[in-house]
């Protein structure tokens, strides 16, 4: 297939869209990318066939709507014609006996759920008393299923969530009158849905999901002044840079939410703006629109950028000053996340259990279906949903053989590991330990356990030399590094990692002392460590089969800064850094060649068969993944040699998503086991698409992964395809069990971390074949 | 037409100013403005509340109404911070001409440019219903000022096609004393809009007046309101979260209560330790860290932390993954036989 096919694939599909107040908005449901269609061997079928049948229910509801229902779209025009907007829908809605009470009018285009004449002359009254004629031409009818329908029930769906009381915070409504308060740290939570409607496999379905905001009742001056007695004038700048940019605010004088992307230091709400054509103070400003009074006069104010385009395409406005004072936080900060408290207390409220989960989103069913003004809303467009959960049939994979009586319910095998010889060990013969003199005990003891779990893995292991130096004593020679940190301070890890992925290329691990601190512990800990370290040196955990010759060779495309795990048994990882409005193709060449030289080193061939997995693609970027990422991994592989062509394959892996199922087991309505793969039903016509549930989870309900397979010319079966997928999810060595995306997905995303938290650096190459990063 | 560069800020937002200005100094708790159009004098006097507790807006056409009302519907933070004092808002269609007992009692009844749209026999029905019936005790009737217009440029016949007069200074104050006498107000006239220098004389742009019910005049009674059928129609209400509700108040009350103990406990701990800063000395404030490493499953990071649960959780503000303890495996669950060599390259055909 041609590059130019692949540019053709979602091209021409300009359909008009219902004008919305606020001016443009993203497609956040990814529609009209037509990539199936391109793929012979899925335009008949592409489900799978392995693995027994299981019986689930998922988060979705079919729209019901009476039989031959379809939108009409009228074109209005006003002769003499009219100017503003609203004068033209008063105009036109004096006639309500001819066009009902359903209709939607964007000034321009009409909306109606039945049927009027081809042309339909009518005559309104200005208050003026000037006649003005207004001609209604019918210009299209409107299949259920089109995409302005879909646009349109998504549009009355939020509407009917505004009658419920919802308050719309960013893309979604929460329910502010059922609060879930954590006084300790001020939090709020409000329980809301995320919903869609969309075309699915069979029908046109509503897919709704619980979801939580977590709000603060405290404004960031309240904030900013906390943060200011806790680290002092000094540092004070710093951290509070550190803590806010990134967060989105709350205003207190209307519903917007903004990014916080700087503060301005140099501004305080004295300072004035151009309004109109005279200059007003902030202070001022407030204080008449809206009576709020600004007590802190020496605040300084934040900036947001704001991005979303002005009404009618107009580029966006300047940035946005806002007074801390009138802004309230949402979200978490790093801090909170990494706060344990917090965490446990937060998950407490919104871990739901799939029953919980489930009696929640029948409550929020039932109270659509009780609220009298949202029912008539919904009738009068002759449109319902079915008040019960899809049901539908997946497929439960057959477990991977890994280790001897695992047990694939937990997927997860950390206990059988233990004890166990590894793939291929690396025998530890030259390394080095470094630790503070305090912590001299606990290196003893992490030292003596080593050699006790080491040795049933069949790892030897010789007298650590025990130096404080990085610099002068990690040679060429040294195999890894084991760093005893006394603190967990970033900046000391930062250092270590940056001087050994940089400057001098050695695998290194590093373990702050308190881990260490508990004996019962220390034998967990230390198996853990000999497992990484031995992975770190390029040994092999465990291993799967992977029925296709030659050897299979996967690569994973992450998000900006690139890497490529890449994967024939030995991993290969390569990072390029690239700076901001820089091609992903220059990056995706680098990394691509390095790749592939790497396979030849190890296997004197090329590989026949190249599998991209692309993570990192949020909601509505999937556009521009099939029109523009597409053709350029295939340029870049052309790039190798003319006569070079490999059989490619991109999926899309999303673990974001909405979609939720659930199994019943024992009566009971629980997790689906891992190795769940649904291809049908809640699947997408257009897309050459499935979910698989790969994990277990203790604790609240599963969130399965959807893989969309955007370009394949590998022919390969899609239950060859999921199959494949789900072996992949195994080899994440970091994590004895199975983890929620492929591996490579999950190393590109642990490497993209080290080196933008802490490195800032390309690391040496001398790394690359290595997972130093884990 | 008001040109809008003649007055700045616009015209329609000094008259809206000077509402605000009045509620500011008389505080009244009831408001009803009459002829609220889009709802924006309503908008504004929800942020600039003071002692308002009830806020009606009632317009005879109902199609403007339904278009703005959303916007006076409680913003995210007004359930952060709820209000010490309530507030409901409500929006009727309805006409001024026409009795309705729930209108009676309010303390300021507002007609911002509302009456030049009634024929003059409608502004006699007007004045008895407001006056007479509704018995507010302020009103405030503002109206162009015929004297003004030759100022208005390129202005013919009446400022709006709508207008049914337009009254000079005399001709309103006529009109509001006559009413003054008749119900027992008093009035006071002011306006909007002043004119350049030279023209002075001519008086205000848009012309108020202020209407004060006497002390002395008793309400009327209300007693028989009651029995009275209602025929404004209600096309929305919204109750404001307060502090008033009392499981709203109570749920701040213990919040904050919580949240200052916490902060106490906190500052003690700092104060106890004194300077101490080292690390391993603060981790008995984390009780839940130290039970964590009982978990046989802790993950040892390379991270900053040295344990962290799998990565693979990442916690938003959604719930996830975690892991353990076993269940008995399902049949269709057994790895498959040993001896199922498989090779989906042949496969493929």
């Amino acid at each position: 297939m041609s590059a130019e096919a692949v540019l053709q694939i979602s091209a021409g599909f300009q359909q008009v869209k219902i004008g919305e107040r606020g001016g443009r908005r993203r497609d956040f449901h990814d529609a009209g990318v037509h990539t199936r269609q391109l793929m012979e061997h899925v335009k008949e079928s592409k489900t799978g066939v392995s693995g027994s049948s299981i019986e689930l229910r998922a988060n979705f509801m079919r729209l019901l709507s009476r039989p031959q229902w379809a939108l009409y779209q009228y074109h209005v025009d006003f002769k003499p014609p009219m100017e503003s907007r609203r004068l033209r829908s008063a105009l036109l809605f004096q006639h309500d006996e001819t066009l009902g009470k359903a209709r939607t009018f964007d000034g321009a285009l009409l909306f109606l759920p039945h049927r009027l004449h081809n042309t339909t002359v009518l005559c309104s009254e200005t208050r003026q008393g000037e006649r003005v004629q207004i001609t209604v031409t019918l210009t299209n009818e409107l299949p259920p299923s089109s995409p302005v329908c879909l646009q349109f029930y998504n549009i009355i769906f939020r509407r009917i969530l505004r009658m419920l009381n919802m308050q719309q915070i960013g893309r979604h409504y929460y329910n502010p009158d059922d609060p879930l308060n954590i006084p300790q740290h001020r939090l709020t939570i409000w329980p809301g849905f995320v919903t869609n409607i969309l075309q699915y496999e069979s029908s046109i379905m509503l897919c709704t999901d619980v979801s939580h905001k977590v709000l603060r009742s405290e404004t960031v001056l309240d904030f900013m002044s906390t943060l200011k007695q806790h680290c002092g004038d000094q540092r004070f700048p710093d951290a509070c840079t550190k803590e806010l940019v990134g967060l989105i605010v709350l205003t207190k004088y209307n519903n917007k939410t903004y990014r916080i992307d700087e503060i301005a230091w140099d501004h305080t709400p004295n300072n004035t703006f151009k309004r109109g054509d005279t200059m007003i103070s902030f202070k001022d400003y407030y204080k008449t629109q809206y009576g709020l009074e600004i007590t802190d006069g020496n605040q300084v104010l934040l900036v947001s950028h704001v991005r979303r385009m002005g009404p009618a395409g107009a580029p966006p406005p300047g940035p946005a000053l806002l007074v801390p004072e009138f802004c309230y936080l949402t979200g978490l900060t790093d801090k909170m996340r990494n706060d344990f408290n917090i965490m446990k207390d937060l998950a407490a409220h919104t871990r739901l259990t799939p029953e919980q989960r489930e009696s929640r989103l029948n409550r929020f069913i039932t109270n659509i279906s009780k609220n009298a003004e949202a029912q008539n809303e919904l009738s009068t467009w002759g449109l319902s949903f079915e008040n019960k959960l899809l049901s539908l049939t997946g497929r439960v994979l057959p477990a991977e053989r890994i280790i001897q009586g695992y047990n694939p319910w937990t997927a997860d095998w950390s206990k059988e590991m233990r004890g166990l010889p590894l793939i291929s060990s690396m025998p530890l013969e030259s390394w080095l330990m470094f630790y503070t003199r305090r912590n001299g005990d606990v290196a003893h003891a992490l030292l003596q356990t080593l050699n006790k779990v080491a040795g049933p893995m069949g790892i030897r292991m010789q007298r650590a030399s025990l130096l404080r130096a990085l610099q002068q004593n990690v040679g060429p020679g040294t195999q890894i590094v084991v760093v005893i940190l006394p603190t967990n301070r970033k900046d000391k890890y930062d250092c270590v990692k940056k001087y050994l992925c940089v400057d001098c290329p050695t695998p290194s691990q590093c373990v702050v002392s308190r881990t260490l601190s508990r004996p019962q512990a220390l034998m967990t800990v230390a198996t853990k460590i000999a497992l990484q370290m031995n992975c770190k040196m390029g040994g092999e955990l465990w291993s799967i089969e992977i029925p296709v010759r030659p050897l299979e060779d996967v690569l994973v495309l992450f998000r900006c800064n690139l890497c490529i795990s890449f994967c024939f048994y030995r991993w290969f990882s390569k990072c390029v850094l690239q700076s901001r409005g820089q091609e992903i193709i220059d990056g995706l060449k680098v990394a691509l060649k390095a790749a592939l030289k790497a396979y030849w080193k190890y296997n004197n061939c090329l590989p026949s068969r190249i599998i991209v997995y692309r993570d990192g693609v949020g909601d509505g970027m999937l556009q521009s993944v099939v029109n523009y990422e597409v053709p350029q991994i295939m340029q870049s592989i052309k790039t190798m040699g003319e006569d070079y062509a490999p059989k490619l394959t991109v999926v899309v892996v999303k673990k974001r998503i909405a979609s939720r199922f659930f199994a019943r087991i024992d009566g009971k309505l629980s997790n689906p086991p891992p190795g769940t793969v649904i291809d049908t039903e809640v699947t997408r016509p257009e897309w050459y698409d499935f979910f698989i549930v790969s994990q277990a989870v203790r604790m609240g309900s599963i969130c399965p992964t959807h893989y969309n397979v955007v370009f394949d010319s590998s022919g390969l079966k899609p239950d060859h395809m999921q199959r494949l997928t789900y072996k992949l999810c195994h080899m994440y060595y970091n994590w004895q069990g199975i983890v929620r995306v492929p591996a490579p997905c999950q190393y590109a995303h642990k490497l993209a971390f080290l080196v933008g938290q802490s490195i800032h650096k390309e690391p040496n190459i001398n790394l690359d074949d290595f997972l130093y990063y884990l | 037409m008001e040109t809008p560069s003649l007055f700045s800020p616009p015209l329609y937002m000094q008259r809206h100013q000077f509402v605000v200005e009045f509620v500011k100094s008389c505080d009244p708790r009831k408001v009803m403005d009459l002829g609220c159009a889009d709802c924006s004098l309503l908008r504004k006097l929800k942020f600039h509340r003071h002692g308002i507790e009830v806020l009606v807006g009632v317009d005879i056409d109902c199609a403007a109404i339904r278009q703005r009302a959303h916007a006076l519907a409680p913003l995210s933070s007004d359930y952060l911070q709820p209000s010490p004092r309530p507030l409901t808002i409500e929006l009727y269609q309805g006409s001024v001409t026409e009795r309705e007992p729930y209108t009676r009692g309010f303390d300021l009844v507002t007609c911002i440019e509302l009456i030049e749209h009634l024929e003059l026999w409608e502004v006699e029905r007007f004045s008895d219903v407001v006056f007479g019936y509704m018995t507010p005790c302020a009103v405030i009737i503002s109206t162009p000022n015929a004297e003004f217009n030759p100022l208005l440029p390129d202005l013919k016949g009446f400022r709006h096609n709508d207008h049914k007069f337009e009254w000079t200074r005399t001709e309103f104050q006529t009109w509001a004393l006559g009413v003054c006498r008749q119900y027992g107000y008093s009035a006071d006239f002011t306006g909007v809009g002043e004119a350049p220098d030279p023209d002075r004389g001519v008086g205000f742009c848009s012309q108020i007046g202020v209407f004060r019910r006497h002390a002395d005049v008793s309400n009327a009674p209300m007693n028989n309101t009651l029995q009275e059928p209602t025929v404004y129609r209600l096309l929305y209400k919204v109750v404001y979260p307060s502090l008033c509700d009392n499981n709203i108040f109570q749920r701040i009350l213990v919040s904050e209560v919580l949240y200052m103990a916490e902060s106490l406990k906190r500052q003690w701990l700092v104060d106890k330790q004194g300077k101490q800063t080292d690390f391993t000395s603060r981790v008995h404030g984390l009780p839940s860290g130290e039970a964590l490493l009982d978990d046989s499953r802790v993950e040892l990071n390379a991270e900053r932390n040295a344990i962290m649960l799998p990565d693979e959780n990442e916690v938003e503000e959604e719930d996830e993954v975690e892991k353990d303890e076993c269940e008995e495996g399902e049949s269709a669950l057994r790895p498959m036989k040993d001896g199922a060599e498989e090779d989906w390259e042949t496969e493929l055909g």
